[in-house]
């Protein structure tokens, strides 16, 4: 058969079939669960989408293909037709051939060389053991048809001839040209196929090539004959119209599969509206086939010998398929340049699936309109550049402005797939594996709408598998295992996306066994990951994250599904490289979870410039922790010189702290500059003063399981950039993420910010114990960070650092005034600018060049507070007074950096000015308290940090009960029925938190409460203490982030045990 | 515009290189640019000048002295980047100066001699003989090939 060589109809083709492909198998495991009752919809759905791909295949030459489709398609009938009753071999069976098919058509160029009589057998074998006798027998014999002429135009298999004519259906067989029926009517052969699928069945097709020009003697003009034998429902008087052919090329067969012309039928037909004798009829159309009967005598003679054959006929075939496999260990290409479709094969194998998307067709038409809007403004642009008109072109770069923000949200938009994609290839992969490990699982999939850009949905693939092939291996017991630990047989696995701050988060949840940190702790000592004290110091989460360290893994034994040790780190790195990070949770026998934060997309990131040594570098946003400036007088404090690492003190921990030039270069031009920094800072060391008024910019960065610092000598600006690739001769380096334009046209080098910790061999720096003791003793009282600022004048302001979401430095230019309101364009939306004078009687601001935008996020939605200076930002335990200068929008007093500072209080400030959004969010709370509304007890001594944490907390939706000590606490606890959880800090007078904590938990109805304590120190001792009395988390008082995830989390997950 | 059949003439792009005279078959070239703003890639092979910004394209650009083997000198207004495409990217190499573009018949490129010692001969695919003077073309395959691996080794040793 000729394989047609039109490179645009294959490729059509093999796209649609890919889409044919395509959820598959998630229907076929659908099927399977259905078992005897068929949801007969979804058969058909499957079978619809085998029989094109066979349709196209057998017309195209891709004999491999369309056998394989045809096998599947036989086996479907028959469970279509409910004569079979799918069991999961009969399933299995499907999927393995469904594996094979989409291998067969992603490798077209080479499917007919590849080895399918494992899965023919298994399907044939399948279909036949459910057949009576005399039908099995049926699958192993052929038929010719012929033309009347005799020319034999196929070989088919009887028994698809007898499925084809079964429920009425009419055989005929159409001989198209290929020249007047097809090209000149604008149609491809496979249009044609496919018109004919959607009315009847597709037996076989073929171009005959051979016969060109011999079989009707017209020599004026060449046919190039296109055979199609094909059956339906339409009756022979229409069939003409249906396939647009002449009705001389039409001939149709009956049940004994004898052939007769259509067009001889008709035009008897027409005689007979004449003389109104229909016998004469039939009686010349018998005649007029006499000739055919010898023929069919002929064939039928022969056919006997076919299915004595029959049954030995598939292992011949077999054989002879297998051969090229045998060949094989030699070296696959010479079997494939052997083949005889040598001219497929020349182009190397790609797959479509990557380079083809489907759009819709809205998304197209925005990018149309935006294209042209850019045109138009191109135009203004142009002519007000001539007239020098200075408005203008500031209208017109404004406009460029807003159209390039829309066009690039467009674009990402077609660029946009759900993440189902990936998710749904979970349910076969799970099916698999909890059959193979006699597990049983339920796979729970949630948030497959979740959009995320193509590239990182096709990246994110392989991580997920292995997680999820972790989870089932690792985590998810036996049944009988299960159940002696009183959990159902049945795991739940699930997985789920959903969007979190531009971001998307991954999860993936089981309740199988979970990770024993002991374990872990042995393993980690064994392979020397870690040494016995840094063990000492971590906590229970620190040493769950050990699994992401190279050359770890727990499985005891090496199994082929996982534990060969290259696990976690390969995700860990893999996500990584997409920008994003994966944290996980483990609690022994109440399951793991695993949470992936991955970027919406991977093309345009936000990211910091900085500049190091003349050279400008990104830092991709999500990488970045903060920024810490260190003036060069408190460097000897601050910096510390340990062997030839530079480590930062930071809040309590120690960060290593890297120069970008020394960090990144091997060569030693650059050295000089990083001589300068130690230079400059053993001179201070060793006066204890350095003259030059200078400061180390630090900027600090998270590289998944730790952080540190990069020393930079410009911090320059915060900008969206477009990532593009590096070439091939420097795509091996891991220090850098790739390459971006900026603004003035130069190129500038992203960070890989994992890649550098790694290229420097960076770990996080443990204190030592004494250290540790002597933090944690200083730390006792409440010690926060502050962010102090002032308004140009006299007064001065601290807010705690743990409830600004950012600060953005602003030009004072850059707020208007909309409807008696200032605002702020800001990341494409409006930001709403409070000044602290608009509530609390103080001193007006008075304006800078580049004020200070402190933004938070209230109801919901992110509001500024203006100031003009920032001071420092300053770590202070000083006592607050909650009664001087107590005021709307102040919530107390206390001397910081030898001054009065009034503490402002972010909420309150917001609350007053903004009442509006008080009621919004009212309204917003009443909609979610349909449903049930979680009320937190939060127990806290100080006025002040119980303003602001009942202030997150409400804002957060939920409902807040307080308490000032663990007495009141308690009764507060007996008066309202439904607390859902508790937030206690640890210091209090009367009753502290651990107290509380153990009356809580020794009335057996607070068993399961959550009770996380809220402290200013994380110190190893006492966290100890606390979670012996009971407590379920340890956290940070002000990092309001960290507080609300535990909060929701503890709320939907309940205790871990 | 006619074609050139390539056993009769080809049309070389002369510069030179230190003191070397080279060529490239300007079909190979994709465009010739004075020198952008370049910039440097710590950590990078030795030979890579640096990266820079074509047309909202980032391009590597590579030193074709160092590749030589020597020592890179700053850039100068005669010096100007080849851009060439190879393996699908667009690679810049950094010359030091553009000299002529030349119609050459076949028969007068000649194998290569023996007077190329200091630089690596499988750079070099044969010899132009110019009217006073001869030009060494570039095997860009050879030039532009690259493992990481090995390279690695180099910079190490």
């Amino acid at each position: 058969m000729p394989i047609i060589e039109d490179d645009e109809i294959i490729r059509v083709f093999i796209e649609e079939s890919h889409e044919h492909m395509n959820g598959i198998e998630a229907d076929l495991l659908d099927i399977e669960k259905d078992g005897e009752n068929i949801n007969t919809d979804l058969v058909n759905k499957v079978f619809r989408a085998i029989h094109s791909v066979k349709g196209g295949a057998g017309f195209l030459g891709l004999e491999n293909i369309k056998e394989l489709a045809h096998e599947m398609e036989n086996l479907l009938n028959l469970i279509r037709n409910k004569e079979l009753i799918v069991n999961s071999d009969i399933i299995n069976a499907l999927l393995i051939s469904t594996d094979k098919l989409n291998e067969l058509i992603t490798n077209y160029q080479n499917s007919n060389s590849i080895d399918i009589s494992e899965e023919l057998v298994t399907l044939k074998g399948a279909t036949s053991a459910s057949l009576p006798e005399e039908i099995q027998e049926t699958i192993n014999t052929s038929e010719n048809i012929c033309l009347p002429n005799g020319n034999v135009i196929f070989e088919v298999n009887t028994f698809d001839l007898d499925q084809a004519q079964k429920g009425g259906r009419i055989l005929y067989l159409t001989e198209f040209d290929l020249i007047r029926d097809v090209q000149r009517k604008d149609k491809t052969p496979l249009d044609i196929i496919k018109e004919i699928q959607q009315a009847g069945i597709l037996v076989e097709s073929k171009i005959d090539i051979d016969a060109v020009g011999t079989l009707y003697e017209e020599p004026s003009s060449i046919i190039i004959p296109f055979f199609v034998l094909f059956s339906t429902v339409l009756e022979q008087d229409i069939i003409s119209k249906f396939v647009n052919v002449d009705e001389s090329k039409i001939f149709y067969f009956n049940k004994e599969r004898k052939i007769f012309a259509l067009q001889e039928t008709h035009q008897e037909a027409e005689n007979f509206v004449d003389q109104l004798i229909h016998n004469e009829n039939n009686y010349t159309v018998e005649e007029s086939l006499a000739v055919e009967k010898e023929e069919s005598i002929e064939q039928k003679t022969t056919e006997p010998k076919s299915a004595k054959n029959g049954h030995k006929e598939p292992k011949k075939a077999i054989k002879h398929e297998a051969k090229p496999k045998e060949a094989l260990p030699e070296g696959k290409k010479p079997s494939v340049q052997n083949s005889k479709n040598e001219p497929l094969a020349k182009e190397s194998s790609v797959s479509f699936t990557s380079e083809t998307l489907r759009v819709n067709v809205k998304d197209l038409d925005t990018l149309m309109t935006l294209a042209g809007e850019l045109v138009l403004t191109r135009n203004q642009l142009l002519q007000t550049h001539n007239t020098e008109d200075k408005k203008g072109i500031e209208n017109a770069i404004q406009r460029v402005n807003l159209i390039t923000s829309e066009l690039q949200e467009a674009i990402m938009a077609t660029r946009m797939q759900p993440i189902g994609i990936v998710f749904n290839k979970f349910q076969r992969i799970v099916r698999d594996l909890s059959k193979k490990l006699n597990k049983v699982t339920d796979l729970i999939i949630e948030g497959e709408g979740v959009e995320m850009d193509k590239t990182i949905i096709e990246a994110i693939g392989d991580p997920l598998t292995h997680l999820v092939r972790n989870a089932i291996d690792h985590g998810i017991e036996e049944p009988s295992v299960r159940l002696s630990h009183g959990k159902s047989e049945t795991a739940v696995l699930r997985l789920s996306a959903s969007h979190e701050a531009g971001q998307v988060i991954i999860k993936i949840e089981d309740d199988g066994a979970g990770i024993d940190p002991e374990k872990v702790k042995a393993k980690a000592l064994e392979n020397e990951l870690v040494s016995k004290s840094e063990l000492d110091l971590m906590s229970h989460d620190e040493i769950i994250k050990l699994i992401f360290k190279p050359g770890f893994s727990l499985a005891k034994e090496v199994t082929d599904i996982s534990g060969r040790g290259v696990g976690m780190d390969v995700v860990f790195s893999n996500l990584s490289k997409l920008g994003g990070s994966i944290d996980i949770k483990s609690k022994v026998n109440s399951g793991t979870s695993i949470r992936i934060k991955l970027p919406l997309t991977l093309a345009i990131i936000p990211c910091l410039i900085i500049k190091s040594a003349e050279n400008r570098f990104a830092i991709p946003q999500i990488n970045l922790v903060e920024l810490v400036r260190i003036p060069f007088t408190q460097v000897k404090n601050r910096l510390e010189r340990i062997d030839n690492a530079l480590i930062l003190r930071l809040r309590g921990s120690l960060l290593p702290i890297i120069n970008l030039n020394e960090s990144i270069s091997k060569d030693t031009q650059t050295k000089d500059h990083d001589n300068k920094t130690w230079h400059i800072l053993d001179q201070i060391k060793k006066s204890g003063k350095f003259n030059n008024k200078g400061a180390f910019n630090i900027v600090v960065v998270n590289a998944g399981s730790f952080n540190y610092g990069i020393i930079v000598d410009e911090l320059l600006d915060s900008e969206e950039i477009v990532v593009k690739p590096l070439g091939l001769h420097l795509r091996h380096l891991h220090t850098y993420a790739g390459a971006t334009i900026l603004g003035d046209g130069r190129a500038a080098l992203i960070l890989d910010i994992n890649g550098i910790s790694k290229e420097m061999k960076l770990k996080e720096v443990k204190r030592d114990a004494k250290e540790e003791a002597a933090i944690d003793l200083l730390s006792r009282k409440d010690s926060q960070s502050m962010v102090i600022v002032n308004n140009g004048n006299s007064e001065q302001f601290a807010i705690p650092l743990g409830l600004i979401s950012r600060i953005e430095k602003i030009h004072k230019s850059d707020p208007v005034m909309t409807s008696g309101r200032l605002a702020l364009k800001y990341r494409g939306s409006n930001l709403i600018v409070l000044s602290v004078e608009d509530v609390a009687n103080v001193k007006p601001r008075v304006e800078s060049e580049n004020p200070y935008v402190i933004i938070f996020e209230f109801g919901g939605k992110e509001v500024g507070v203006i100031v003009s200076h920032i001071i420092d930002v300053v770590e202070t335990s000083a006592e607050i007074d909650e009664d001087t200068f107590r005021q709307p929008g102040i919530v107390g007093s206390a001397v910081i950096l030898d001054k009065i500072t009034l503490m402002l209080d972010l909420y309150g400030l917001a609350a007053a000015a903004m009442p509006e959004r008080m009621i919004e969010r009212e309204n917003e709370r009443l909609q979610k308290s349909t449903k049930k509304q979680n009320t937190i007890l939060i127990v806290e001594d100080s006025k002040f940090f119980l303003k602001q944490i009942s202030g997150f907390t409400e804002d957060a939706g939920y409902k807040v009960v307080t308490a000032l000590n663990g007495e009141e606490a308690l009764e507060r606890l007996h008066q309202e029925k439904e607390i859902d959880l508790i937030l206690t800090d640890i210091e209090m007078p009367a009753m502290d938190g651990i107290e509380l904590t153990r009356r809580v938990r020794s009335e057996e109805r607070y068993r399961n409460m959550p009770i996380l304590a809220l402290t200013s120190v994380a110190g190893d001792e006492a966290e100890r203490v606390a979670m012996d009395a009971g407590i379920d988390e340890y956290l940070i008082k002000l990092d309001r982030e960290k507080v609300l995830s535990n909060i929701a989390s503890y709320l939907e997950n309940g205790r871990m045990n | 515009m006619k074609k050139v059949k390539s056993d009769e003439a080809v049309e070389l792009s002369i510069f030179q290189v230190a003191e070397i005279i080279c060529a490239v078959d300007i079909t190979k070239i994709v465009e010739i640019i004075k020198h952008l703003d370049l910039t440097l890639v710590k950590n990078a092979p030795s030979f890579v000048r640096g990266v820079a910004s074509l047309r909202g394209e980032i391009i590597t650009v590579i030193d074709v002295r160092a590749k030589f083997g020597l020592e890179p000198i700053p850039l100068n207004e005669d010096m100007r980047i080849i851009v060439v495409n190879y393996q699908n990217e667009n690679t810049g190499l950094l010359v030091d100066k553009i000299i002529d573009v030349n119609r050459v018949e076949q028969n007068s490129i000649g194998p290569l001699t023996s007077n190329i010692n200091s630089v690596n001969k499988d750079y070099f695919s044969g010899i132009y003989t110019m009217e006073n003077d001869l030009s060494a073309i570039l095997n860009l395959d050879e030039l532009l090939v690259f493992d990481h691996k090995s390279s690695d080794n180099k910079v190490l040793v």
